[in-house]
């Protein structure tokens, strides 16, 4: 089944049924990202296997070192 | 007496109230601690287990008679060259899952300073159970694209700075000009926070 969801401010379309997947579609890291989904902010790496919903809207901030 | 002697007694209120603890002084924590300062907060708690080094010279608020001594030690001297009564707890230890609550629990505003990779991972793993508002760093190595440095807030509570890319990992350094530019956005989001305005 194919969803629209929005993801980095761009509406797409996925066939993933987990956040984890959708991130894996869209080759990010998920342990080494801040995942936030409709407002709410994901701990590096947890919550993948939350269920997609139409119309979620997922932002990716890649987490790498240098300080 | 605060060396910031532009604010308004409102200002100075906010900033002289709140407490900001940073983790970690190498090139983030050092800078956005003298910004912070500089910009009239008062109260800091700051974390480092490392000592001043020969190679921190390129980009960290130290100077070269401090190498070899404790970042933590170092940067309260400098810090208090700014201002005397500046009030700062330091913790010359290592930050953990096992005691980021202890040393942080009493902060209102936190940022991450960290250097590594999974450093950053574990603040944004512990940092969220304490319930203040975040600042986070990543990807601020090399040189130019300054304006690919963007803050972006996400959820209600965490901002994070950087440009989500440049990773020293992939041998590029971290310098003076580009981690600074990402220390003055943390410090700078800290003061927002605190004074209520928009980030």
């Amino acid at each position: 089944m194919i969803m629209k969801v929005k993801y980095q401010g761009n509406e797409i379309e996925t066939s993933a049924v987990t956040l984890g997947e959708l991130l894996k579609e869209r080759s990010a890291e998920a342990k080494h990202a801040v995942v936030e989904v409709n407002g709410d902010v994901l701990p590096p790496g947890e919550g993948l296997e939350r269920p997609l919903a139409e119309g979620d809207d997922v932002n990716v901030f890649r987490i790498v070192g240098g300080g | 007496m605060n060396p910031n002697t532009y604010l308004s007694e409102r200002e100075r209120a906010k900033l002289e109230s709140v407490r900001v603890g940073v983790a970690g002084a190498g090139g983030l924590g050092s800078n956005c601690a003298m910004h912070l300062v500089r910009a009239g907060v008062v109260h800091l708690v700051v974390a480092d287990f490392d000592v001043v080094s020969e190679s921190n010279l390129n980009r960290q608020f130290f100077f070269r008679d401090q190498v070899g001594r404790p970042k933590v030690e170092a940067l309260a001297e400098n810090l208090r060259r700014i201002n005397p009564d500046v009030d700062i707890e330091l913790h010359d230890e290592r930050i953990g899952k096992g005691n980021f609550a202890s040393v942080f629990g009493s902060c209102d505003i936190l940022v991450e300073a960290f250097d590594a990779a999974e450093a950053k991972l574990m603040f944004l793993t512990e940092a969220p159970k304490l319930g203040r508002p975040m600042v986070v760093a990543s990807g601020i190595a090399g040189w130019g694209r300054s304006a690919a440095i963007v803050q972006r807030r996400m959820g209600g509570r965490l901002v994070v700075i950087g440009d989500g890319e440049s990773d020293v990992g992939t041998g590029i350094p971290p310098v003076s000009p580009r981690v600074g530019i990402a220390a003055a956005m943390e410090a700078n989001a800290v003061c927002a926070l605190a004074l209520g305005l928009e980030i």
